[in-house]
């Protein structure tokens, strides 16, 4: 599988490196979104479930729910993107990343899409 | 068959400006150009341009017109030689509103500017009600809108209208922009000054092409819709479908001025055998979430209300909501709202959060 970023049909990634792995959200859904005013994340420690709510991001005109692409155990934060919840829509797939998980289940990566099928879908605008 | 939401005379030109499309009332339309935050800051410090040609655009034309207005509609309704532009309302027999409008005096006929989504409904009633020599048309498709707003709208029309007069505040005038016939009115939808202009489907894209050729120099952006809710939103003008519908009176949403009760109106008895037990109030969410359309409100753990409109607001750094609460609610209250299944802290503040003689510049 290799550490290639995987996509969600929820618009999120993952980065996964070694057994860990960096969770954000698309430029698709960004767009979608709209200029973000507010992040809401879960704490570190927090374990989360592949398909379950884990926070939400809140632009002026509509919140959305953010969805687990994967099962783990959150280890970091972007404390970055709660300060400045802009910089999700400057570098979603940089700056703007939300969470870092201790991957729980490795083959739920192959059940992601990689790049070019998330994209064949959400043609990027 | 399948459903396509129609294009309206400047579609194409918003697809050509990079604007992300919707479909909205049945009309394709931007809801942003450059972002909503950006739309919105350009509106209260510079100008924006709307279309807005997705309101439905009603003529009355006929001896009763007037007549026919003053007896459907709950407020007052301008002389025919006016050129005052009357904010109005449209009531069904209980008192409940079925849109809010405007009405324009054309020289012996009447104009109707109606919500996009009731423009349908609002036709086949006055049409139904209507006596034979009153023609009622729908002149929605034959015409352009737009929105110029901000508090450099005057000074933009003026560049472009050479020697006309423009309007003062809720007044109406034709003339020409360019070669281009067009109506002039001081009206809008943003809490700013501004205006609303009307012209032929086939003149709308010079229009456009005029106010965006000269619009350089006073920092003009094109806006959509999403920026056109924060803005009406921050000012507390309320939204059919949000704030005002048919199950909610005139006294409710804080509309009373409007009401002409000297006459007869359709709705006019039922305001008197049903005063008002609830009011539209603001709300400041204390909290770093917003409050949304349709959150309940609590008081001592009781559901008091409903947020109607909720969002944070830009101009202002808040997260701000209405909605209707019991009358005796009152500003400096402490409330509680469910946001998304979490009780969070709200006080009741006054409303318009917006004016701009007072807030300008923030």
């Amino acid at each position: 599988m290799g550490n290639e970023r995987r996509f969600s049909r929820e618009h999120e990634w993952i980065q996964p490196e070694g057994g860990q792995g960096l969770i954000g959200i698309t430029d698709y859904a960004q767009k979608e979104l709209g200029d973000v005013v507010y992040v809401e994340l879960p704490a570190v420690g927090a374990e989360l479930k592949r398909g379950e709510t884990f926070g939400t991001v809140e632009s002026v005109k509509s919140v959305s729910d953010l969805y687990a692409p994967v099962s783990g155990r959150v280890v970091a934060i972007n404390q970055a993107v709660v300060d400045e919840p802009e910089i999700l829509n400057r570098d979603p797939y940089g700056a703007g990343w939300l969470v870092k998980v201790a991957i729980a289940a490795p083959g739920e990566l192959a059940d992601l899409l990689d790049q070019a099928s998330y994209e064949a879908e959400f043609p990027p605008a | 068959m399948m459903y396509m939401a129609k294009e309206t005379p400047f579609t194409a030109l918003a697809r050509a400006a990079g604007a992300k499309l919707t479909e909205y009332a049945g009309y394709l339309l931007p809801v942003w150009f450059s972002g909503q935050l950006a739309e919105h800051r350009a509106v209260r410090e510079r100008v924006g341009l709307f279309d807005v040609s997705h309101m439905g655009r009603l003529r009355f034309a006929g001896v009763g017109a007037g007549s026919l207005l003053e007896r459907l509609l709950a407020g007052a309704v301008p002389p025919p030689t006016s050129d005052r532009v009357r904010y109005n309302l449209l009531l069904n027999p209980s008192g409940g509103l079925l849109d809010d409008l405007l009405v324009y005096p054309l020289g012996g006929d009447y104009g109707l500017v109606v919500n996009a989504a009731n423009a349908a409904a609002d036709l086949k009633y006055l049409r139904d009600e209507a006596p034979a020599e009153v023609m009622v048309s729908d002149e929605t498709e034959a015409t352009a809108a737009l929105a110029l707003q901000g508090p450099a709208a005057v000074a933009l029309l003026r560049d472009l209208a050479g020697d006309l007069t423009l309007p003062g505040t809720y007044r109406y005038a034709r003339g020409q922009i360019g070669a281009i016939p067009v109506g002039i009115s001081r009206t809008g939808y943003t809490g700013e000054d501004g205006f609303e202009l009307y012209t032929t489907r086939a003149d709308g894209p010079r229009l456009w092409e005029e106010i965006r050729r000269v619009g350089g120099k006073y920092g003009l952006a094109l806006a959509g819709l999403a920026a056109r809710d924060s803005l009406r939103f921050e000012a507390a003008l309320p939204l059919y479908g949000h704030e005002l519908g048919p199950t909610v009176t005139p006294l409710e949403a804080g509309l009373e001025r409007f009401l002409a009760w000297e006459r007869p109106f359709v709705g006019r008895e039922a305001l008197l055998r049903r005063p008002p037990e609830v009011g539209l109030r603001g709300l400041r969410v204390l909290g770093r979430a917003s409050a949304r359309s349709g959150a309940v409100i609590y008081q001592g753990g009781q559901a008091i209300g409903r947020v109607t409109s909720g969002m944070p607001a830009p101009t202002l750094g808040e997260n701000l909501a209405l909605g209707y609460l019991p009358l005796e609610t009152a500003p400096g209250e402490r409330l509680v709202v469910d946001i998304r299944g979490r009780q969070e802290p709200v006080e009741v503040i006054s409303i318009p959060f917006y004016r701009r003689e007072r807030d300008h510049g923030k």
